[in-house]
């Protein structure tokens, strides 16, 4: 019970720290594309149009968004050098925000899927048509989650290499712009299908969507790891662009 | 707590040296750090707070070898500390940033945490602005809140970097009141460049030059060191030349008197004068540089 407490506080703190954008951002997308989606079904655009648009929100906006909102949290930490003094290391306390990011995002991905998919705006890749509609919900998910999580980890890592907010919300706002208008490209050069962020909305006719969705995660994963130990360098830590505060 | 470094370097990413074989010993109570910006002593207190580790060097804190991340954790439960450029979470209140270090420093019984941020918030004198935000806090008053965080776990070794700078005259007594008002049983480090601060809480200081310690010893030691090489010169206006360094001028009028340190000893007019603790620090830095002067003509 002590513990739980303790941890509630944590997390409470945690996200007062990070500021209620973190929470009014990816709530604000949805509830826009929501919009948007009402809007086009009125003007009676095409069906396709609206699920696209849809999918969008999910695969490529909410992704960008919090890997947006996490180059911000762990590129600057105003009270950096005491947390570094703490017993709870910096890295738990980074990777408490960086979960709850991730989590609350995923609700919001989560919870909107579930209205999308009942209102059959789902986008549903040809690799998984045939499936159950339960399996196909549920793989469906890893249209947002690999994103999602692949964004994170670039974040994650540009933000402590580079230590600039600016710098490294450019870059990845540079990796979503290339990915969105080459996208033909990441479909057919094999080397770039790996990395081929957003077929769902772009290209769902592809044969390779499940092994991209998994190659994404793995690629996630790593870029995970590689941020949890750049966190030993607590030189990195301390450098920091000057001008951003 | 006894603190004791062996020949510690440090070079920074980059190859800047930042540390040069630095070999302190400190037994405890208050002992203060003096030196020049840029002298080293931020990077040395870093070490010690187990933010940095040295390229070479031992390092002793307590019965705690700190070369090694086990034992450097274990160091930063007994730790409290304040870094030179004290940031905090603007949009929380000095209750609720207390309360969060509190919780990073692992106080996990919430009513003794709470009752802990009672007594340092009236120890630092701002329970009565203890729900406003930080953003609104002067800079006396973070560095108060900054104090208040570093005492949380009731550490045995507090690590206060250049506390007082910045802070008008009223807010740095107040403050070097409160540290010296600490001290008990525990072993406080106080780097600044201010002579005034260590001159008024310490008995023992090291000075640092250069990323080179130049001196360790008492003040009454370094005090003896510039017996016989201070001077108060009166002159009608014209600026005295000679081989000393001018430590303060006076203006009365029609004259001027500066306070002089150097090897002036046969100097007509010149009348010898007690030394405090900055005309030592300037003797000492002087006789830092002669060599180097030396060596460059």
């Amino acid at each position: 019970m002590l513990g739980r407490t303790m941890s509630l506080d944590r997390f409470w703190y945690e996200l007062r720290i990070m500021g209620k954008w973190v929470l009014i951002i990816p709530l604000l997308i949805m509830l826009s594309f929501a919009f948007l989606a009402a809007m086009l079904t009125l003007m009676q655009v095409s069906h396709l149009r609206i699920s696209q648009v849809l999918t969008a929100s999910l695969e490529m906006v909410l992704p960008l968004a919090a890997g947006l909102l996490i180059t911000t949290i762990i590129s600057h930490d105003t009270a950096i050098e005491i947390q570094l003094t703490m017993p709870n290391t910096y890295r738990v306390t980074a990777f408490v925000r960086l979960s709850l990011i991730i989590a609350w995002s995923g609700c919001i991905a989560l919870f909107s899927s579930v209205f999308i998919y009942h209102l059959r705006f789902w986008r549903v890749p040809s690799q998984v048509e045939t499936w159950k509609v339960l399996t196909q919900f549920l793989i469906g998910q890893l249209t947002w989650v690999a994103p999602l999580l692949w964004f994170v980890g670039v974040a994650l890592c540009l933000a402590l290499l580079i230590r600039s907010r600016s710098a490294s919300s450019a870059l990845l706002g540079g990796i979503w712009t290339v990915e969105a208008i080459f996208y033909g490209y990441f479909a057919i050069t094999a080397w770039l299908k790996p990395v081929f962020l957003f077929p769902t909305t772009l290209a769902p006719d592809i044969n390779f969507w499940l092994s991209n969705r998994f190659e994404l995660l793995v690629t996630a994963l790593v870029l995970i790891l590689l941020g949890w130990f750049l966190m030993h360098n607590t030189e990195l830590l301390l450098q920091e662009a000057a001008g951003e505060e | 707590m006894k603190i004791a470094i062996y020949h510690l370097d440090k070079t920074y990413r980059g190859g800047v040296h930042a540390l040069y074989g630095a070999t302190l010993n400190i037994e405890g109570g208050m002992f203060g750090l003096l030196g020049p910006n840029g002298a080293g002593k931020t990077t040395l207190m870093r070490i010690l707070a187990g933010i940095l580790h040295p390229t070479n060097g031992m390092l002793h804190i307590g019965d705690y070898d700190g070369n090694s991340e086990h034992n450097r954790n274990a160091i930063k439960r007994v730790l409290g500390y304040l870094p030179q450029d004290f940031g905090v979470y603007p949009d929380l209140s000095a209750r609720e940033f207390l309360d969060y270090i509190g919780i990073l420093k692992g106080l996990d019984d919430r009513t003794g945490r709470h009752r802990r941020v009672e007594e340092l918030l009236e120890i630092v004198s701002l329970t009565q602005v203890a729900n406003r935000k930080l953003k609104t806090f002067s800079g006396g008053m973070k560095r108060r809140i900054g104090i208040a965080q570093a005492l949380l776990n009731d550490p045995q070794l507090l690590i206060v970097d250049e506390p007082t700078a910045g802070l008008d005259p009223e807010e740095r007594i107040r403050f070097r009141n409160l540290l010296s008002d600490l001290g008990g049983g525990r072993t406080i480090l106080l780097s600044t460049h201010i002579v005034e601060d260590i001159a008024q809480t310490c008995q023992n200081l090291a000075i640092m030059n250069g990323g080179h310690i130049i001196y360790q010893g008492t003040v009454a030691d370094l005090l003896r060191e510039a017996l016989g090489k201070v001077w108060i010169i009166t002159t009608q206006g014209n600026k005295p030349e000679g081989n000393f360094t001018a430590v303060s001028t006076l203006n009365m009028g029609s004259l001027v008197q500066y306070r002089v340190v150097g090897e002036l000893s046969a100097r007509a007019g010149a009348i010898p004068a007690e030394p405090n603790l900055e005309d030592s620090y300037v003797w000492l830095m002087r006789e830092q540089r002669l060599p180097l002067r030396a060596s460059t003509l």
